[in-house]
Parts: structure tokens; C-alpha cells; sequence
């Protein structure tokens, strides 16, 4: 059971099962800063969603950036 | 939409209910079938380890008996060998012995004719001598008995010796 | 393979929940108003009720599937066939009570101060607004879930006996059989995905994959719970997963999720939230990988059978009886493979937080 070429061997072939909630994640990411921006501005009342501008579009910065680096990590 | 909203009392039960069946497999099966099969596993690779031993050992047995055979034949060539050289040489040797031996013989043998040769030359020359001296003793006893022989013979002498 | 299948399915949970969502909305509970909205939900049924009986063809399709797939306080087998399951209700003002759910067959649907509504899902509500109540009934999902339990218990003390009698034999029938799925779990997803320590956590991954497994199949069987398909059921399980994951998780891991390596400063301020925020992500997405793609199969299988009666053909029923066998071959499928990556990703999860050396994130 020991043999070294094993673990490697599947550990290729299920690795890339780990992006496969990827999506979600991202989505909800997403989402959860958006629903934080826009609570923030029900808060302060602003005329302009700065919050729920500002943290979407953060997020989905992020979480793309975030994507991109797990991508070339491995 | 109710399907999004979990249901805290089936949380309740869904945490009692999990847990406890993870307590109760990890101690009552997980454990011994885990255990059963790691053992097995360990007993599998220690019986495949022993074949193995035993395999190399059959080799390094056999490559020794191999190794025996070879180096008996080798011995048994050599002492072949060697009894043939011994042998060789033995007649090698005798014959050179022989050779020598009736070189020898033969030089031997010379030297004993020679020398018989050498005395027998030499016993024939004093033979002779005293033969011819005897002779010559009769002669003259002979011949001196009367005194006109020997004045015959004085002459006779005394001529050839003239003649010389 | 497995994503097309996944994709599938959301694609039609999207749409099924469209579909049935919208008949649905128009009387959904909220907290505030619960009594009121209790009665009219009950008068509206009663209707409903009355309408079914004086003419079954008025069919609800966006009803029948989600009275299928939500929880309920008795066990229907067939229509009219139903097992009374117990009700055990907590409030601070009478404690624990507890009475068979066959107690509200009556004309109002009402006991002891409660009223058991029939909502877009079943809910016991008490008749006094003022009081709160806890809901620790027995209910269909808990039922099946003990039942599944039992099973679970049973079958593999039964396996691990054989182990313990017959040491160094060679497994036979079942044995092996659970052996194969057992080893399969150990080394190609457990081993390799969790590292070295793995087998402190081969229990949970086992048991976790286990349970998954034989309540997703349980799910499939008519008249049966839907209990993988329960959000809370899969809530409870990530969260649990969660929680292994960050007991054990090592400094590295903690360290990389305040001060991720590689990132410019200024990005900092975001990327920690981010992160941070994307810790709650991973379980989320387990949770509702595993609600999705069995709620998503069961809403697929309902609806075909309820085309039948919505199309009030006989002819189109064994061309929809095959689709539907074609999808439950592919829901057995799916209800091994969700129980798979569910314990592929808690693994792959545990892994990256115990991993040893410097890089500690997997899959952001």
C-alpha cells in the first residue's frame, strides 16, 4: 500500500475537484459583501449606493484575484 | 421560501442523531474494521516481503550452489590439471633420467672399454716386450753358443748398422 | 462528468423552484403575523381540501412537489396511508410536551393550544401569538434519519464483527462489498487529500460519507424522507465539517487567512475580509452543493410523475415512466457521487488547514 507513486497519482486526479465550488464561493462572496454595502447604506441613508458600489465590485476583484492566484499556484 | 429556512429542531436532532453515530461507528466498527484491515494489509505485505526474502535467498542459493559447482569443477580441474602436469613431468623427468642415466652408462661403459682398451694396449706392449725380450734371449743364447755365430752375427750387425 | 451532471441539475432547480414558487409565494409566513396568516393559510387549504375531494383533477403541481419534499409531522406512504409520528414541542411556559401527530386530524387542525398548519412547508404554531415554542418533533426527516442510523449501526458492527471473528480471512458478501467502498474512501480520497495524519479523521469521513450515502439512496425510495435534500440536515453536516476542520487547523493556516502571503499591501484591507469572508464559503458551498443537487433530482422526478397528471393522459405516462426510470438510475448515480465529493472536499478542506508547510490555501 505503500507506494510512493500512488498518492500523487490520484491526488492529480481529484485535485481538480476542489474548483468545482468554486463558483459558489465566488457567488457568495459576492453576494455577502453587496448585501453588506447595501446594509451599510440603508444605515447612513445615502443618496448614492457608494457602499454597495464599493464593496461589490471590491469583492468581485477579490474573489476573481483570489481565483486567478489559486489557479497558478498549482 | 421554506426551503432555505432550516428547521431548528430537525438541526437538533440531524446534530444528536450524527454525532452519536459517530461515536458509536468510530468505536464499534470503523475501529476493529480499520484495524482488520491494516492488519491484513501488513500481513499481506509481510507475506509478500517473505516471498520475496525467500525468493532472493532461492537465488543467492542457488547462485551459491552455482557458485559451489563452478568452483568444484574449477578444483576439479585444477587437481586434473595438475595430475597431468605431474605426471608429464614425472615422465618428463624419468625420461630425461634415463636419458641421463644411460648417457651415463653408455659413458661409462666407454670409459671402461677405453681403459680396458688402454691396459690391454699396455699389457700387450709389456706382453710383447717381454715376448721380444725372451726371443731375443733365446736368440742369442742360441746363437752365442758357438763363437762362429757370433761373429756372424757381430757382423751381420755391424753391417746393417753401416748400412743405416 | 460530474460538473455537466451539476450543471444539469442547478439549471433545473433554478427552473423548478420557478415553477412552483410562484403559486407558493402568494401565502407565505412570516414571523410577525404568523396567527393570522395561520388561519387564513388554513381556510385557503380548507378550500383546497374541498376542491380536491369534490374534484380531484384541480391538480397542484408546485404543491405536490413541495409537499413531498418538505418535512413533515406524519409519514404519508401513499395518499390517505400515514403514520402518526410524535410531536415534541418546548416553551418556557409549559415545558416539554409531547403527543402523537395523529391529534391534529381534526376539523381545525388543532391540539392542546396548537395548530398545525399546512404552508407552503408543515409548521406547528401555537393558537396564543404571545408564546414561543420550540419544535423537537419526531418528524418524517427524524424518523428516517433513525431509522438510517440504525441501519448504519447495524451493518457495519455486523461488518465489523466479521473482522473481529474471522482475523486474516479473506472477506465474503456483504463484507467485502463495504470493504471495497471503505478502501475506496480510505485511499483515494481520504489519504491523499488529508495527508500523513489522516486517520484521526477517517472516522468522521467515513461516517460522513456513510450517512450521506445511505440517506441520499433512502431518499429515492418511495414514500420516503428527503432528508439529504433538507437544508438543515446539510447545514448541520458543513457545519460540522467547519468545525473539525478549524479545531484542528494548524497556525499556518490561521496565520495565511490574517496575513495572506503574496498580496500588496493595500490590498490587504479587502483581500482580509475576503478571505475571511471566504472561510464561510466553503462550508456554505458544501451545504448547498449537497441540498441542490438531491432537492434539484427529487423536484425532476416529481414533476415528471406530476406531468402525468397535469397532462390527464394514460398515453403519456410510460414515455414519462421511462425518463423517469432513466433518472433514477441517474439519481443513484448522483446520490453516491454527492455523498463522494461531499467527503472528497471535507477532506480536501481538512487537508489544506493541517497542512504542514507554508502554503495553506486550496481552492479559494
Amino acid at each position: 500500500m505503500e507506494d510512493p507513486k500512488k498518492p500523487s497519482d490520484k491526488g492529480q486526479s481529484t485535485r481538480f475537484l476542489k474548483y468545482s465550488g468554486m463558483a459558489m464561493q465566488m457567488l457568495g462572496t459576492i453576494l455577502v459583501f453587496t448585501w453588506g454595502g447595501y446594509k451599510i447604506d440603508e444605515w447612513q441613508q445615502n443618496k448614492v449606493p457608494v457602499w454597495t458600489l464599493v464593496l461589490s465590485l471590491a469583492s468581485i476583484a477579490a474573489s476573481l484575484y483570489l481565483l486567478i492566484r489559486s489557479f497558478t499556484k498549482r | 421560501m421554506s426551503l432555505l429556512t432550516p428547521n431548528p429542531g430537525l438541526i437538533f436532532w440531524m446534530l444528536v442523531v450524527f454525532l452519536l453515530v459517530v461515536f458509536i461507528l468510530s468505536k464499534y466498527a470503523w475501529k476493529p474494521i480499520l484495524k482488520g484491515l491494516k492488519d491484513r494489509e501488513n500481513e499481506i505485505q509481510g507475506a509478500l516481503d517473505l516471498a520475496e526474502k525467500t525468493r532472493a535467498e532461492m537465488a543467492q542459493l542457488k547462485s551459491d550452489n552455482e557458485k559451489l559447482i563452478a568452483e568444484a569443477n574449477a578444483i576439479r580441474d585444477q587437481i586434473l590439471r595438475d595430475a597431468k602436469d605431474a605426471s608429464d613431468r614425472t615422465i618428463a623427468e624419468s625420461k630425461d633420467k634415463a636419458a641421463v642415466e644411460a648417457q651415463k652408462i653408455i659413458e661409462s661403459a666407454r670409459e671402461t672399454i677405453r681403459n680396458e682398451q688402454a691396459v690391454a694396449v699396455s699389457k700387450i706392449r709389456k706382453e710383447v716386450a717381454t715376448l721380444s725380450l725372451e726371443i731375443a734371449e733365446k736368440v742369442l743364447h742360441r746363437e752365442l753358443e758357438d763363437k762362429g755365430a757370433q761373429e756372424k752375427l757381430i757382423a751381420d750387425l755391424a753391417s746393417s748398422a753401416r748400412l743405416n | 462528468m460530474y460538473t455537466h451532471l451539476r450543471r444539469f441539475f442547478t439549471i433545473a432547480l433554478i427552473a423548478a423552484t420557478c415553477v412552483f414558487n410562484l403559486p407558493a409565494r402568494a401565502d407565505e409566513p412570516t414571523q410577525h403575523d404568523a396567527g393570522k396568516v395561520a388561519q387564513a393559510v388554513n381556510e385557503e387549504e380548507h378550500k383546497i381540501e374541498h376542491k380536491l375531494e369534490e374534484h380531484e383533477a384541480k391538480f397542484n403541481i408546485g404543491e405536490m412537489i413541495m409537499h413531498h419534499i418538505a418535512d413533515s409531522h406524519e409519514w404519508e406512504f401513499s395518499h390517505g396511508v400515514s403514520l402518526p409520528l410524535p410531536v415534541i414541542l418546548y416553551s418556557e411556559d409549559r415545558g416539554i410536551e409531547a403527543f402523537l401527530s395523529s391529534n391534529f386530524h381534526n376539523e381545525h387542525h388543532e391540539y392542546k393550544g396548537y395548530h398545525l398548519v399546512h404552508g407552503e412547508s408543515e409548521q406547528i404554531v401555537p393558537v396564543d401569538e404571545a408564546r414561543k415554542i420550540y419544535d423537537f418533533s419526531i418528524t418524517k426527516n427524524v424518523a428516517s434519519m433513525l431509522i438510517s442510523a440504525v441501519i448504519l449501526i447495524l451493518v457495519f458492527t455486523g461488518v465489523a464483527s466479521f473482522y473481529k471473528n474471522s482475523k486474516g480471512k479473506a472477506p465474503k458478501g456483504f463484507a467485502s462489498a463495504m470493504e471495497v467502498i471503505i478502501l475506496f474512501i480510505r485511499d483515494e480520497v481520504v489519504k491523499p487529500n488529508v495527508g500523513p495524519k489522516y486517520e484521526k479523521y477517517l472516522p468522521y469521513l467515513l461516517t460522513l460519507f456513510f450517512f450521506i450515502l445511505i440517506n441520499n439512496v433512502m431518499g429515492l425510495l418511495p414514500g420516503s424522507a428527503n432528508l439529504t435534500g433538507n437544508i438543515a440536515v446539510t447545514l448541520t453536516l458543513a457545519v460540522l465539517t467547519f468545525i473539525v476542520v478549524h479545531l484542528n487547523a494548524n497556525g499556518n493556516y490561521y496565520k495565511h487567512l490574517l496575513a495572506p502571503t503574496g498580496v500588496p499591501a493595500p490590498l490587504l484591507i479587502i483581500m482580509i475580509p475576503v478571505e475571511i469572508v471566504g472561510v464561510f464559503m466553503k462550508p456554505f458551498s458544501l451545504m448547498v452543493r449537497l441540498f441542490a443537487n438531491i432537492t434539484a433530482g427529487h423536484i425532476i422526478l416529481l414533476s415528471l410523475f406530476g406531468l402525468i397528471f397535469i397532462f390527464q393522459s394514460f398515453v403519456i405516462a410510460p414515455v414519462i415512466s421511462l425518463f423517469a426510470l432513466f433518472l433514477n438510475f441517474i439519481e443513484i448515480m448522483v446520490a453516491f457521487i454527492q455523498a463522494f465529493i461531499f467527503t472528497l472536499l471535507s477532506s480536501m478542506y481538512i487537508g489544506s488547514a493541517i497542512e504542514e508547510h507554508s502554503h495553506a490555501d486550496h481552492g479559494h
